[in-house]
């Protein structure tokens, strides 16, 4: 399994579109990828649990992905959210 | 056919004649049956298709929104859209069609209920706002499984079949959707207040809405002449010839108003003789950014702050102002945002932040005077408009409620001072005139102050030390008081004397004198809500400015209220002016 820590910095946090944009790029990866914030933690291919994490700016959340492509998710989905702007 | 007059509560504004058609969604299964295992399949199939359907008139949605009012108000819809086509979203539905038994409507229901529910508790601000977002979710599914049962598939055919008023309990986005809208006249309808769905659809197609009881909803039948509004909050059913002839002719003069009016979104707020006024409007909440797309305000002369606080369990974090003030100054991309600090009083007190008990609050502890006992407070919303400012790339205004001391413009300015080399923000300090101390001190605030922005409302009550919600004196609260005129003319006078820019975010702003007299006092802004910045601005291009002053200088001598509306009410029809 790879992780990595992830500060959310794009104004509105992880509401609805850019949470779908996490979600699409995650079910494109065969790995388990999970999201958490505190002590939860969520599939990041279900749009609304993940919604529900409440993931706002200024958050740090944790990446984690554990599967085959694994190293692959992570990098790009890392990248993506530390990308977004809305 | 007797003649009978309903009371009504006008949603959408306007008159319209024709003939009722009451909207019949089918057969509804009722809610408490448990279907038994072999109709379940079907009941699922059926849920699938509304699903569908939902999705398809959501992205329908967000395209004619993205075209009509801007692409930011596109997003909702697509943010709906996504949650409502989710999988797993329909996997919970499944769950209790399948192995509750519920029928379609109920499992749309409960488990967007649920959804909101959870939502509801998150900390964040934004994100529990969605929780409405899944209810609307669940009604829009629910009421597209309703069409698909009752076989009345209104997308295919014209629905209404002629010319009518349609008449329905309620008015789903769903419904309206399909609806062929050359052919609706007007609405009624029994549930929903002014900010329902219905009512700012309805507003914004420009289609007249009214509200009645049930009963009275009930006693309508397909065909039935109805006239709404040709008296306002007025229903007419069976009305005689002279009336119709009467509501055909308020009809014809009200879309000549209209299009008059729209003709104006693009058009500067100048008066006659070229000078340039400032029309900003008031807003309080996201909610109230679409309406602004809709009429192109030059800026936003009062965003309260307050809605951002008390809507929270918790004291909003600096991070979670950020990004709200960050989300308004994009909206509004580049125009002026004037930002009220926090007015808070023991007549709207925070639920975190106890406030002693007071015999007078309205002469008590609130507003500035409530920020600077609260530091913290303070500095966390000072920063956060700062830190949106440097993310935006955009100067944010920041307005003091409740100023009457000069030390408290300077207290504030001189945390500002300290926060902007940190933040990399831009920042234009303004105080708000509602005391007649501040109004007659304005010169005092030379160098504290960029701006004043009368808030006339306060000012009112406090120079004629009366309650505007107190029944019992009506009629001795008006802003045409000319003890009230004067503290304006005399501020908006010093202020422009000494660099300040001069506005004014009350109601007053948009009331016919007001606007006359406001424009002659040498204003550079007024703010008025999203609704009435056209009427205003269509009486603004009307206006000779030097026959305004004229007025101005008279009525400022005349010794009470209703002298100076008589005054101001001969002078609009002299002047033909557009009101």
């Amino acid at each position: 399994m790879v992780e990595a820590e992830i500060l959310v910095t794009n104004p509105s946090g992880l509401h609805t579109r850019p949470a779908k944009k996490i979600v699409d790029a995650s079910k494109k990866y065969s790995s388990e990828i999970f999201i958490s914030k505190g002590d939860k933690k969520e599939s990041a291919k279900n749009l609304i649990k993940l919604m529900k994490l409440g993931i706002t700016s200024g958050n740090k959340i944790v990446l984690s992905c554990e599967g085959s492509d694994e190293s692959d998710a992570l990098e790009s989905i890392a990248a993506l959210i530390r990308g977004l702007t809305e | 056919m007797n003649t009978r007059t309903i009371s009504a509560v006008t949603l959408s504004r306007g008159a319209a004649l024709g003939p009722a058609l009451v909207y019949d969604d089918g057969e509804k299964i009722p809610a408490a049956e448990i279907l038994p295992p072999e109709r379940r399949e079907s009941e699922l199939v059926l849920l699938k298709s509304a699903v569908e359907g939902a999705v398809r008139e959501l992205l329908v949605t967000a395209e004619k929104a993205a075209r009509e009012i801007g692409a930011e108000n596109a997003e909702i819809f697509e943010g709906h859209a996504d949650i409502a086509g989710d999988e797993d979203f329909f996997l919970e539905m499944k769950a209790v069609v399948m192995e509750e038994g519920r029928c379609a409507e109920w499992a749309a229901r409960t488990v967007s209920e649920r959804n909101a529910l959870e939502m509801e508790e998150l900390d964040d601000e934004y994100l529990r706002e969605r929780g409405e977002d899944f209810r609307d979710i669940g009604k829009r599914i629910a009421s597209h499984v309703s069409s698909l049962r009752s076989g009345a598939c209104r997308e295919q055919g014209l629905y209404p079949p002629h010319p009518a008023v349609v008449c329905s309990e309620t008015l789903s986005p769903a419904q309206t959707v399909c609806f062929h809208l050359p052919h609706v006249l007007g609405f009624v309808v029994s549930t929903g207040g002014s900010t329902s769905h219905a009512a700012i659809l309805a507003r914004s197609l420009s289609i007249p809405a009214v509200r009645v009881s049930p009963k009275d909803l009930a006693s309508l039948k397909d065909g039935d002449t109805l006239i709404l509004n040709l008296k306002k909050d007025e229903l007419s059913v069976h009305p005689d010839a002279a009336s119709q002839q009467d509501a055909r002719a308020l009809i014809e003069r009200e879309r000549e108003k209209r299009t008059a009016l729209e003709a104006l979104r693009d058009l500067p707020a100048q008066t006659l003789c070229g000078r340039r006024i400032g029309l900003y409007a008031n807003a309080g909440s996201m909610k109230d950014l679409p309406l602004l797309g809709a009429v192109h305000p030059d800026g936003v002369g009062l965003f309260r702050t307050e809605f951002l606080f008390m809507e929270q369990l918790s004291l909003p974090d600096v991070p979670t102002q950020t990004a709200f003030y960050a989300r308004v100054l994009e909206t509004l991309s580049g125009r002026p945002v004037v930002f009220r600090l926090l007015d808070i009083g023991a007549d709207k007190p925070l639920p975190y932040a106890p406030h002693p008990h007071e015999s007078n609050p309205f002469l008590g502890w609130r507003g500035i005077r409530f920020l600077l006992g609260n530091p913290g407070i303070l500095r966390g919303q000072l920063e956060a408009l700062l830190l949106a400012s440097a993310s935006v790339g955009a100067e944010v205004r920041i307005m003091v409620p409740m100023v009457s001391n000069v030390s408290e413009m300077r207290a504030v300015r001189e945390l500002l001072d300290e926060i902007i080399p940190r933040t990399g923000g831009r920042a234009l300090l303004g105080m708000m005139v509602e005391t007649p101390a501040a109004a007659l001190t304005v010169r005092s605030y030379k160098g504290l102050s960029d701006f004043i922005s009368i808030g006339s409302n306060d000012l009112t009550q406090y120079t004629l030390a009366a309650d505007r919600e107190n029944s019992l004196l009506s009629g001795l609260y008006a802003e045409t008081h000319p003890a009230v005129l004067r503290l304006m003319a005399s501020a908006c006078r010093d202020a422009r004397e000494c660099g300040m820019e001069t506005g004014i975010c009350g109601e007053f702003a948009s009331r016919p004198e007001g606007t006359i007299l406001l424009a002659a006092m040498g204003f550079d802004e007024l703010s008025v809500s999203p609704s009435a910045i056209l009427e205003t601005k269509a009486l603004i291009r009307s206006l000779r400015l030097s026959a305004a002053q004229e007025l101005l200088a008279r009525v400022l001598e005349l010794p009470d209220s209703a002298s100076v509306a008589g005054e101001t009410a001969a002078f609009i029809s002299r002047e033909a002016l557009c009101v």
